[in-house]
């Protein structure tokens, strides 16, 4: 059962990405703008539910997210150093930030680690929000994009960028799916369900869920970094805990745990967002109004409850086979 | 600076009166916390509500004396609406799905009221009865801040006295102890929790309506002091009155003295306290059980 749940959830994946190349295929100016935008929000849910897997739920992510946007944004607008320089040690930055916080917070689980993460964002933003190298409260501009002209790609043109986060998204997701399905990942999964269990094993909980955490404070930071980029600007607005929040719904609305779930989320979240703000004055209600249903009829989220709908029908399914007079089932 | 101690006794008051403020809206969410294990992040519309139905109430004539009476039992019925309506179909959904529903309910919130009453801040005048100033340790303090400080701890007091020595609040200790345990002995849960979370929307609604002459009445003064009341009540530890005391004593001082002694850094403070206390007690300070969140 468990591979045809792994099957569901890839199929998903495809389908998500065929939909993604071909609405950025057709896509016009605007709609570049957008989808750079869900897909950039895309990755940075894939690292929020990276760290789910291990049933650790942040709410601080947009701190991590903070860490590539700042130190992408004072290598090169401030130091003057190359984007294709910066871009990397802002991943390194957020791996090590998240090692250095995880070291205290995943001492913590549930309420209490969503506390712990909110304090260490708030803190950066509240940094950020003061900071005058930053241009403080009013932000900084000019954060420059990656340079990739020596292999003919111009990420100036919002097609072209649109494109790559899309591949980056792709190959996170794809990476991630490995790591889901190796024994270390396995590992996480079976200390989401019964952590108690997990150590009387002889599993080390600890080490576990702060790796899963540097390795999702990586990947956040690499959302980070090309948020950015894609808007050229850095503001403290960034980090604050409204972004927290955003993932944290994409990844909810999709499925937690699901892994497609989180950029499904991201992509209905931007595209319901640019809906409703078009359409409507007072659009948040109406947004929260989606959220309210999305709670109450799909509590494990899209992906999660789809997953769900498949398990009882095949469980049906093979209890009608096994006793094929009856109706047992 | 603090050698000035006027200066001093000046902050302890606006420290003391914050706190009672971060008191009578942590008491609701960390009892219901406690008790039902749900994370209800809209606590802080109800406050919003009471606020601008204080705002409503004052405008059309009445004093403020009519709407710290009204405002408050209307806040408790919306919430206890909203709570039979909305909220309770959350209740085995876990955190995550409390948590996108909660926040929806912030949306809808602060749009209809933002309908309602537009973008503006709102300002409520305080009662004329209390426009003066008391001499409190050699200083003078503005009467109505002296009055929040007494209501906040005539609350405590009440609140102490209700969930010590009362059968109700022998109930909700149970509850908030061994729920399982409780509802095997015969004790309708359910029920005691609708009761819990009537009270804890009336105080909420009580905060609203003495916030509104100090803080002022605007759409998203809800999300603006939600997450402090989130702390308090981690900080305090889920579920017990004297931890909630505590937390936002704590957050109240942390808040007021941060924003003194390091202005670059004032919001950190608090995080800085939460984080710190957090590391060592996981907890909380004052939990009315030893919780162990599940994994």
């Amino acid at each position: 059962m468990m591979a045809s749940r792994t099957f569901i959830r890839r199929s998903v994946g495809v389908a998500l990405v065929i939909v993604a190349l071909v609405a950025q295929a057709f896509a016009g100016f605007f709609a570049q703008e957008l989808i750079a935008e869900a897909a950039i929000l895309a990755i940075f849910a894939l690292s929020l539910d990276l760290l789910a897997t291990c049933g650790l739920i942040s709410f601080g992510h947009a701190g991590l997210l903070g860490v590539g946007c700042y130190v992408f944004a004072g290598l090169t607008v401030l130091m003057g150093g190359s984007a294709n320089v910066a871009f990397p040690i802002a991943i390194v930055a957020g791996a090590v930030v998240a090692f250095m916080v995880g070291l205290f917070a995943v001492r913590t689980t549930g309420a209490f680690f969503i506390m712990v993460t909110l304090a260490a964002a708030e803190m950066l933003f509240s940094w950020g929000y003061r900071s005058p190298m930053f241009g403080g409260a009013n932000g900084m501009g000019g954060v420059p994009r990656l340079n990739l002209t020596a292999i003919g790609i111009d990420l100036n043109d919002p097609a072209t960028f649109a494109l790559t986060v899309i591949v980056l998204c792709i190959v996170i997701w794809l990476l991630l799916e490995l790591v889901v399905s190796s024994p270390f990942g396995r590992t996480l999964a079976a200390i989401r369900q019964n952590p108690s269990r997990v150590a009387a094993l002889g599993g080390r909980v600890f080490f576990y869920r702060l790796a899963a955490f540097t390795a999702s404070g990586a990947i956040a930071a690499l959302a980070g970094a090309l948020k950015v980029q894609h808007i050229n600007f850095i503001s403290p607005d960034l980090v604050s805990w409204f972004v927290s929040g955003d993932v944290l719904i994409a990844v909810v609305i999709g499925g937690v745990g699901t892994l497609v779930g989180g950029p499904l989320g991201a992509a209905l979240l931007i595209l319901l967002k640019e809906l409703l703000s078009s359409t409507f004055g007072h659009w948040y209600l109406f947004l929260g109004i989606v959220f309210a249903c999305v709670a109450l009829l799909m509590p494990k989220g899209i992906v999660g409850n789809l997953l769900d709908f498949y398990e009882r029908r095949i469980t049906r399914v093979a209890a009608s086979r096994r006793e094929p007079t009856g109706d047992a089932a | 600076m603090f050698l000035d101690p006027q200066f001093f006794a000046e902050q302890v008051l606006n420290s003391l009166q914050f706190s009672m403020l971060l008191f009578l809206l942590a008491i609701g969410l960390s009892v219901v916390f406690g008790l039902m294990d749900y994370l209800n992040l809209s606590h802080g519309t109800i406050y919003m509500f009471a606020a601008y139905v204080a705002f409503s109430l004052t405008h059309l004539g009445g004093s403020f004396w009519i709407a710290l009476l009204l405002a408050p039992l209307a806040a408790a019925a919306v919430g206890v609406l909203l709570y039979f309506v909305l909220l309770k179909r959350a209740e085995k959904g876990g955190h995550l799905t409390q948590v996108l529903l909660t926040v929806g309910v912030i949306y809808m919130g602060t749009d209809l009221i933002r309908i309602a009453y537009g973008d503006l801040p709102k300002g409520v005048p305080q009662p004329e009865a209390l426009n003066g100033a008391v001499v409190l340790f050699g200083i003078p303090y503005p009467a109505y801040r002296v009055f929040i400080i007494g209501l906040g701890l005539a609350v405590m007091v009440a609140l102490y006295f209700a969930l010590e020595r009362t059968r109700l609040g022998a109930l909700v200790r149970a509850g908030v102890d061994d729920r399982a345990t409780a509802e095997t002995l015969g004790i309708d849960i359910g029920k005691v929790f609708a009761l819990v979370f009537g009270i804890g929307t009336y105080l909420a609604g009580v905060a609203g309506v003495v916030a509104a002459p100090v803080f002022g009445v605007y759409p998203g003064m809800d999300a603006s002091i939600i997450i402090l009341v989130l702390i308090v009540v981690v900080v305090g530890g889920l579920g017990s009155l004297r931890g909630v005391i505590v937390g936002s004593l704590l957050i109240g001082f942390a808040d007021t003295f941060g924003k003194i002694l390091l202005p670059q850094f004032a919001m950190m403070m608090i995080y800085l306290v939460m984080a710190l206390v957090l590391i060592f007690r996981p907890s909380g300070l004052l939990p009315a059980r030893r919780f162990s969140a599940p994994g």
